[in-house]
């Protein structure tokens, strides 16, 4: 038994030293990733003034480039088409973990799906952003405890850390139709085709029997993180191609703090009921990006004005 | 706790060591105590559950020799183990209904809440056959509590079976089993297997069957005739799977479970395909439904074997759900073994005017296209599914494939072609298979390193494909 115990254990060892050598594809399977924001982040590269934070809207219809040519202020778009709120957490927690906390962050909402159950949304915890980045342990972490990897296994074995995309080695691309700016905004130039979609102009009461605790939890700890680290949260309500929800901004009122400022879009624009600005319901196109960028940076002006005429 | 889960595989090595290590009478209370903890792990309820369980079954077994009263105690037996089955397991299809026709308001689902009825139909199964080779002194009551309690909850096997039966477990309990390292290396290659067709197969092919099954409308007939080409391999490759990690893990501890599978692809009929799939289950029912059937109504001549196939396999269907669609498969399954025994003769003097290896071709490929049809009666979540997915099989256009990468189902499938060729090799050309065997056995220096090589490289495999967690198909069971 002696004999075999032995046989067992040197084969354990061994497997545990040529598994050190999958960091080479951990390393790797970073270098090919095309979108290198949350990598950035990682390494403490994003110092800016404002942060854009949210899903496919925020990335679409905020061009942070645009803020930067009209404010002066650094800005960065940090947001992640399809991300959910529980998401926007992490990359807030890890942007202050490893940057200089922003001076604002602009979080931009997702109309009443915000914080909708699993079950109906369309949204998700973007896990396929971190699986590229295992080398990183703050990576690892989060994934520890989002219990898709154990935390034992993940200390003793790199191939714990590696899933199957990992091993895909080629340079990814951005397809002909997505483009990803210096600043991190994604602005699109092309229209939805692929169903009928008309201006919805009566809107549903919002409901918050709909909504899961974690994602409210994730929202509550977003305005606890700008709290501790002095960072002024704008909830921005950006346009659809349909009227705003009233009943939802309320709901976001009634979870924020009073420092919690709002922007809404400007709903009496008539480009906002006209097709040709919008990609589909829920997204601008570039040139309704531009426009609606604009009404942010005026609202960012006028506090920004506001606050030096406070520190005069 | 996951049974294909890397910690549990882990945790079961170092069990390995202690169990030789301990003196052998404290050998089959270090597994009772390691299976406990094992259903523990699902639920406590159910640990007590099966505990009281397994002692009524001990108690009758061990009564029904003793009493005057033996066709009482025995028929209690067999009520008391099939109302519980129905109890947790068949409540919506076959008390509800009941209940409904006498205005009865009682609401069943909140007991399976609570027991959390997993393993149910293996064990009862188990119960069932002891009692029966009690009844027809196949063997004498077992008269120790903690090797019968073992006999129902050995872990390896508990979740999915194979349903072992109690004349072949409960006398390896009275053996003393010695460190064996030959058998010990042959388990954990078996069980190394088993969690390879699992992870790095079945897991794989889930997300793509699920996602079709989950939403038929938005497919059309090309992804249809793919499922149905894969669907077959998928249930085999988890089942198998599952199986292989069972009797590789017990034979690590000495024991030899029951086969579940022979290579079911290279059956050449339906009939033989049942000899070969899941064999634990279609030879239960062949001993203790078929045979006992057909032998009390032996006086109807061929009827009497007509109608035993039919409540056979009838039953065999309502075993994996409670649902018509399962029915359904059942009866699909006697139909054509009672087509293949009246054409029997006509069918062997059609292939023998056909070279040997075309007629096995076409049996075996009419035999998977047969299984991978009836299939869809037991994927399917009910029988408007089933007429969904037949009405649109042919309407062909461009195939999509959810829930898996192109590049990911071709790996899956050249996976799945390297163990075929296997079988093919195993099955059909046996002396080819022997030296293979002979070669990866050698002693020699530089094949043992090309073994664990390859180990290493199944292991990597496995870690890496490990990380998202897929259910057993049968764990519902």
């Amino acid at each position: 038994m002696m004999k075999f115990a032995l046989r067992l254990l040197f084969f354990a060892i061994l497997f545990f030293i040529l598994d050190k050598l999958f960091i080479v594809v951990a390393n790797r399977s970073a270098e090919t990733e095309v979108d290198k924001k949350l990598e950035h982040l990682v390494r403490g590269e994003i110092n800016k003034d404002i942060i854009i934070s949210g899903s496919s809207r925020g990335s679409r219809d905020i061009i942070a480039g645009q803020i930067e040519d009209s404010t002066g202020l650094t800005a960065y778009n940090l947001c992640y088409p399809g991300s959910n709120v529980e998401f926007h957490e992490f990359i807030l927690t890890t942007l202050v973990k490893f940057n200089k906390p922003p001076r604002f962050l602009l979080l931009v909402v997702d109309d009443d799906s915000e914080f909708r159950s699993r079950e109906n949304e369309g949204i998700i915890y973007r896990l396929d952003r971190l699986y590229p980045l295992v080398k990183y342990s703050h990576i690892r972490h989060e994934l520890v405890k989002l219990g898709v990897k154990d935390k034992y296994m993940s200390k003793l074995f790199v191939l714990h850390w590696l899933n199957k995309a990992n091993f895909d080695l080629r340079q990814k691309r951005f397809s002909p139709n997505d483009t990803i700016l210096e600043c991190g905004s994604m602005p699109i130039s092309w229209q939805y085709q692929g169903r009928k979609w008309e201006f919805l102009s009566e809107r549903s009461e919002y409901s918050k029997e709909d909504e899961m605790i974690e994602k409210v939890d994730a929202y509550r700890e977003i305005l606890n993180i700008c709290n501790s680290n002095n960072i002024k949260l704008i909830v921005i309500f950006p346009p659809n191609y349909k009227s705003h929800s009233i009943s939802f901004e309320k709901r976001i009122k009634e979870l924020s703090s009073d420092k919690v400022m709002y922007y809404v879009y400007n709903a009496d624009n008539p480009i906002y009921r006209n097709k040709d600005y919008f990609s589909d319901e829920d997204h601008l196109m570039k040139n309704g990006a531009i426009i609606f960028t604009d009404e942010v940076i005026r609202f960012l002006k006028g506090l920004i004005n506001s606050e030096k005429k406070t520190d005069k | 706790m996951e049974i294909t889960s890397l910690k549990f595989i882990i945790a079961i090595i170092a069990a390995i060591f202690v169990y030789y290590l301990l003196n052998y009478r404290f050998r089959i209370i270090f597994l009772v105590i390691l299976s406990c903890l094992f259903i523990a792990s699902y639920s406590y309820i159910l640990l007590i559950y099966t505990i009281i369980f397994s002692f009524i079954n001990f108690y009758l077994g061990y009564a029904i020799t003793i009493t005057g009263y033996k066709k009482t105690v025995f028929w209690a037996g067999i009520v008391f183990n099939l109302s519980q089955l129905v109890m947790l397991r068949y409540y919506s299809f076959a008390l509800e209904p009941l209940f409904d026709i006498f205005n009865v308001e009682l609401n069943m689902s909140r007991i399976t809440e609570i027991i959390i009825p997993v393993g149910i139909s293996f064990f009862t199964l188990q119960g069932i056959g002891y009692l029966i080779n009690i009844k027809m002194k196949w063997e004498k009551p077992e008269k120790n509590f903690f090797r019968f309690l073992l006999y129902i909850i050995f872990f390896p096997k508990f979740l999915s079976g194979p349903i072992e039966r109690s004349n072949h477990f409960l006398p390896q309990l009275a053996v003393k089993h010695n460190f064996d390292e030959r058998k010990i290396i042959e388990g954990l290659r078996i069980l190394i297997l088993g969690l390879f067709k699992k992870v790095a197969i079945a897991n794989q092919l889930a997300p793509f069957v699920n996602g079709v099954y989950g939403d038929l409308s938005s497919v059309n007939g090309s992804t249809l005739w793919l499922l149905l080409i894969i669907q077959p391999v998928y249930l085999y490759f988890d089942f198998s799977g599952y199986t292989d990690i069972a009797i590789g893990l017990a034979k690590t501890f000495g024991f030899d479970l029951l086969s579940n599978f022979n290579r079911p692809f290279l059956s050449e009929n339906v009939t033989s395909f049942w000899k070969r799939f899941h064999m634990s289950l279609s030879s239960w029912f062949n001993d203790y439904i078929f045979r006992q059937t057909s032998f009390r109504y032996r006086k109807w001549g061929i009827s009497a074997s007509i109608f035993a196939i039919i409540v056979t396999w009838l039953l065999f269907g309502i075993w994996h759900g409670a649902g018509w669609n399962f029915m359904l498969l059942g009866l699909l399954q006697a139909l054509a073994i009672i087509y293949e025994y009246f054409t029997k003769k006509w069918r062997l003097m059609l292939f023998s005017k056909m070279p040997g290896y075309l007629s096995s071709l076409i049996g075996r490929i009419l035999t998977y296209l047969f299984y991978a049809a009836s299939l869809v009666f037991f994927f399917a979540s009910d029988l408007k599914s089933v007429s969904i997915f037949f009405s649109k099989l042919f309407e062909l256009s461009n195939l999509i494939i959810k829930g898996i990468r192109l590049e990911i189902l071709l790996l899956v499938m050249l996976f799945v072609f390297i163990f075929l060729v296997f079988e093919i090799i195993y099955n059909d050309f046996r002396k080819i298979y022997d030296k293979l065997e002979l070669f990866w056995l050698s002693q020699k220096q530089t094949l043992r390193m090309f073994r664990w090589a390859l180990y290493f490289v199944i292991l990597s495999i496995i870690f890496v494909f490990s990380n998202e967690v897929q259910q057993f198909i049968y764990f519902q069971f």
